[in-house]
């Protein structure tokens, strides 16, 4: 497992291949992009257009559907039940209680969409401290908390996680907080191996001989230099918090009615879906437009750069 | 090789008494386990009746003890709902969600193998670009949504395969697949991965030059290096799909044990939710120590290290 953590894969698969053009034909499905010469710049890829598009369609869709006129994701409108998307005044249709599917989408991916960014910043802090702990003072602090991280490969987390949710009784907060303590192991594990391979460079040195503090290096030369490497493993993250939600708020555990969610929509969407589909298929585009956009933009960055590989296990399921 | 198998085994027993204690836990942390499990209608004798009847009124490190002695003999107390020992109803349906989980896993790495070979045989960049970009699609949709939407498709546009339940063969296939595509998606970019690493190695170069087919270099001498580092993965990944059945089960309706643990936790029947819990927890520290073994038979650097 180690070895396909994050930080491990960069320039891994990279060089060599221009040098050994002797056999070209089992050298084109090598998937190492030639290397471009500088300073020329390549146009967005149809991939990069496509995910933008996506991804632009959902920020419009949570920022300005509020301020549509007919926006009412709660009063529920009982002789307007499951009116069919392309009505009256509800461009979406309307769920089994006559409340605006197009309101409800929006309010749910904004609530989506604010809870993933709350558990990235959750997880992000909690990795960045025990990440630098472990790898600025190594030795057994390491050993410990690395073990700590280690033992959650070896739970079976989302079993966990209903079951504690359920205990402590579902609710935003719940959520937050109870995802937020889990997935922050894979940040902890690329900054441990980042700090670690810094501890020993001259400028940490340097700090250390003018009388630095532990907790100065580490605020103020260490955090730097892995600030930028999480930011874009965080961004890319918001899409597996997004899918863990809403498979809870599917089993009931996430966010509670009457605030709507993705996972409950598709839920409840579930039991009608002989009769009228667009029920579970309008938040299922809303989910894919998200997620999918996302996942192309990754896509694209690991091929890139070389970053395959590290997020590809996660417990989210 | 035996300080290794060793650590792995410390790290198993480790594991096994961290769950237990998180068993423990999760049935305490909003302070009354009486008040959780008798819900919000106990009146305050029956609280102390059940205190008493259950041991909660005793301190909590003899609880916890009492709690993990029992539990390593699987005795996890009776299911509040059913009457009979927790651990018997998980085991009884333990097997339906093993098949669910297995027909997935199975279909997933057998895929993920067949394309990736295909794709490192015959393919050139552009196929293997395309499965890798499915790949990364098929990654993104969360597995219940890919159930609902195949229920519709399968199930009710097309009335190919039954939706709901397990009556017969035919109504593991949905669920199976729908498990199954993410673990295809998975191996393929986890194989795509691995053969990336080995492409740029010094021994591929090697036998290019000494005029080996491709064939022949990804066969014998890619393959088994490449494939290596899957199987540490692929234990995890077993062993969360054990345990991340439970959306699926829920989603198509089958009557597995993951299904049996939500419906515990929502009718606050906790021994069972700590049975499963724990039952779910030792099969995967089982085979993560299977795991273990077997790299340490297949990769010699860690049987001589």
């Amino acid at each position: 497992m180690t070895r396909l953590s994050a930080g491990a894969a960069p320039g891994s698969s990279a060089g060599l291949h221009d040098t050994v053009a002797v056999d070209p034909s089992p050298l084109d499905v090598l998937g190492v992009a030639p290397a471009r010469p500088a300073g020329r710049r390549r146009l967005p890829t149809v991939s990069i257009v496509i995910a933008t598009a996506l991804l632009c369609s959902i920020v419009a869709l949570v920022v300005l559907a509020p301020l549509l006129p007919g926006y009412d994701p709660v009063t529920q409108h009982l002789d307007a039940s499951q009116l069919r998307p392309l009505s009256d005044g509800h461009l979406l249709g309307t769920d089994p209680l006559g409340r605006d599917e197009l309101s409800r989408v929006a309010l749910a991916g904004r609530v989506s969409i604010l809870i993933a960014l709350a558990v990235v910043a959750l997880n992000l802090v909690i990795g960045v401290v025990v990440g630098l702990t472990a790898g600025y003072f190594g030795g057994r602090a390491d050993y410990l908390l690395m073990g700590l991280a280690d033992l959650q490969l070896t739970i079976p987390v989302l079993l966990l996680l209903i079951a504690v949710i359920a205990a402590v009784g579902p609710s935003t907060t719940t959520l937050v907080v109870v995802l937020g303590v889990t997935f922050w192991v894979r940040y902890a594990r690329v900054t441990r191996v980042i700090a670690a391979s810094l501890r020993e460079r001259e400028f940490v040195l340097a700090a250390v001989t003018q009388g630095a503090t532990d907790r100065w290096i580490m605020v103020k030369h260490l955090l730097p230099t892995v600030i930028p490497q999480l930011i874009v493993m965080g961004t890319f993250d918001i899409g597996t918090i997004v899918i863990a939600e809403a498979s809870l708020s599917y089993l009931g555990l996430g966010v509670q009615a009457p605030t709507p969610s993705w996972g409950g929509m598709i839920a409840e969407g579930q039991r009608y879906l002989q009769t009228n589909p667009a029920l579970v298929l309008v938040p299922a585009a809303a989910v894919f437009a998200l997620l999918g956009g996302l996942a192309i933009l990754g896509q694209r960055f690991s091929a890139t750069y070389g970053r395959g590989g590290a997020d590809l296990v996660t417990g989210r399921r | 090789m035996l300080s290794f198998l060793g650590r792995r085994l410390v790290r198993a027993v480790i594991t096994v008494f961290g769950v237990l204690t998180i068993a423990f836990v999760i049935v305490r942390l909003n302070g009354s386990p009486a008040q959780l499990m008798l819900g919000p209608d106990a009146t305050p004798e029956n609280i102390v009746a059940f205190d008493r009847a259950y041991g909660f009124d005793r301190s909590i490190p003899e609880q916890l003890l009492t709690f993990v002695g029992n539990g390593l003999q699987g005795d996890f107390g009776e299911s509040i709902r059913f009457g009979r020992p927790s651990v018997e109803l998980v085991l009884d349906q333990l097997p339906s969600t093993l098949l669910l989980a297995g027909s997935a896993f199975l279909f997933g790495l057998l895929l993920a193998f067949v394309l990736t070979l295909v794709v490192e045989l015959y393919g050139g960049r552009r196929l293997r670009n395309a499965v890798l970009w499915i790949g990364a699609l098929v990654q993104a949709v969360p597995t219940f949504l890919l159930g609902v939407l195949a229920i519709l498709v399968f199930a009710i546009w097309l009335k190919l395969l039954p939706a709901l339940g397990a009556d017969g063969p035919t109504s593991l296939i949905l669920p199976a697949v729908t498990l199954g595509l993410f673990e295809v998606a998975l191996y393929v970019r986890l194989f795509a991965v691995s053969f990336d690493e080995q492409r740029s190695l010094d021994y591929v170069r090697t036998a290019y030059s000494k005029g080996q087919s491709r064939r022949a270099v990804v066969l014998h001498h890619m393959l088994p290096n490449a494939a290596l580092p899957l199987l540490t993965v692929a234990g995890i990944n077993l062993g969360q799909l054990i345990g991340g059945t439970v959306v699926i089960e829920t989603v198509f309706n089958w009557p597995g044990a993951g299904q049996l643990i939500y419906q515990a936790v929502s009718a606050k029947d906790y021994p069972v939710v700590q049975a499963g819990v724990v039952v779910i927890a030792a099969l995967f520290v089982l085979i993560n120590l299977v795991v273990d073994l077997l790299y340490a038979v297949l990769d010699p650097r860690v049987r001589l290290s």
